[in-house]
């Protein structure tokens, strides 16, 4: 499957891109392990709070993300 | 109504109209922070008409301000905001009343400030400061209109609005002090706020004249330098609304006493016998401040190195602008420490003092 992902705020400073592919074997994947897929590639991610949202809808860690689905991780911004 | 041609662009509008005009005239709206955000946000609804505004700041004007807080000019610097922006306002639209708290939000006085008040505008600038007026709000049932930015980003989005989802329902709050970001300054295009400030103002006079869609449920994301929105869809999280709720009602019933420190109130309590100083900044960070009764331990190390310590002792802890200090004040709070205090605004707000 191939999901796309975006980051949004510091996390695009950890990773240091807005968006990027991800192609992986399974045939989908819940948002918890997803998230420690992408907290593996990049391991400061651990240390910042986020939420994530699937196809512009914020999503639980059990949600099950499939092809095509684009994956967002959106951090509370804390400037005003 | 005492002026008809200063609004008469809007009352032309059906959905406004004079009945819609009255309603702004007696709308009671809080903003919360005078800065980046709740310049423009004070600006529009002063114009607009809304007719009682609550102004909360207790920071002075700095020249560092001026590229995007546009209520001010040089002259102002080193003057509360919260006055200079009711100077302003008023000079603006003299037809409206502002009442001004010279104050930041704190646990002290939320419950005595947003008393008066049907909307509560968040243009703060710390995430400690945003569950607070979350957990004030949720309790109230007062709704929210909040707005937050990061260098070329913006968030808005509108909470607790006719029992719809909270920060917290959008952001749960994490325990550990590991996830709580750095607050060095990390710059910010002077023209974001102001659009941002803009969209809260817009979502304010939605919910005061009941028309069109409130973005209650949904984010807005918005990327300046690219120029992408986006909608971001998010329920009701009850279990995070009942956590507001019961922060709320154990806030209005502690006992009050200050635990956000004024610069001066700093400098005194650091030179008090037995006090323990804790800088929560990294190593490296700038300006230093060294007490013979200090030490430096960067937040993410403080949760293991607070477990030596007496929880009896009263405690001191500042960083750079106060996020990370008034997180740690709040973790220390929680795991049964006595006496904890911190800077409220940071080292930033004491630089004057130590040339």
């Amino acid at each position: 499957m191939k999901i796309a992902l975006k980051y949004f705020g510091l996390l695009a400073d950890i990773t240091n891109k807005k968006e990027e592919f991800f192609l992986l074997e399974e045939s989908t994947i819940a948002v918890s392990l997803l998230k420690s897929k992408v907290e593996n590639t990049y391991q400061e991610l651990k240390n910042t709070n986020y939420a994530i949202a699937v196809n512009q809808a914020m999503a639980s860690l059990d949600y099950i993300v499939k092809d095509q689905d684009v994956v967002a991780f959106l951090p509370p911004f804390a400037g005003g | 109504m005492t002026n008809k041609t200063r609004y008469s662009r809007q009352i032309t509008l059906p959905e406004i109209g004079e009945q819609g005009q009255l309603k702004l005239l007696n709308a009671r709206v809080l903003v919360i922070g005078a800065g980046g955000l709740g310049c423009p946000v004070l600006q529009n609804l002063a114009a607009a008409g809304v007719g009682s505004l609550g102004i909360v700041d207790g920071d002075v004007v700095d020249e560092t301000n001026l590229h995007r807080q546009l209520l001010y000019t040089l002259k102002d610097c080193g003057n509360s905001k919260a006055e200079t922006a009711k100077k302003t306002i008023l000079e603006l639209n003299p037809e409206i009343n502002v009442n001004v708290f010279r104050d930041f939000f704190t646990t002290e006085n939320a419950f005595r400030i947003v008393q008066d008040y049907q909307i509560i505008i968040d243009c703060t600038d710390t995430i400690a400061v945003r569950y607070l007026i979350n957990d004030v709000a949720v309790f109230k049932k007062i709704p929210v209109v909040y707005a937050s930015i990061y260098k070329f980003q913006g968030q808005v989005s509108v909470f607790n609005y006719k029992n719809g989802p909270s920060y917290r329902c959008l952001f749960p709050e994490q325990e550990s002090l590991k996830v709580v970001p750095n607050c060095v300054e990390s710059g910010v295009l002077g023209v974001l706020p102001n659009t941002l400030g803009a969209f809260q103002a817009t979502e304010v006079l939605k919910i005061i004249l009941e028309i069109g869609e409130v973005l209650s449920g949904k984010l807005l994301v918005y990327d300046a330098l690219h120029f992408q929105t986006q909608i971001i869809e998010f329920a009701r999280n009850p279990k995070a609304i009942e956590k507001g709720f019961i922060n709320g009602s154990q806030l209005l019933n502690s006992k009050k006493t200050i635990k956000n420190l004024s610069p001066e109130a700093f400098l005194e309590k650091c030179n008090q016998a037995g006090i323990i100083v804790i800088d929560v900044r990294e190593l490296e960070e700038t300006p230093e401040f060294k007490r013979e009764n200090s030490i430096q331990i960067p937040l993410k190390e403080l949760e293991e190195y607070s477990k030596k310590l007496d929880k009896n002792k009263e405690i001191v802890l500042f960083c750079q602008t106060g996020q990370r200090s008034e997180a740690a004040m709040n973790y220390l709070q929680n795991s049964g420490f006595i006496g904890v205090f911190h800077l409220a605004k940071g080292i930033e707000s004491l630089k004057n003092k130590l040339q």
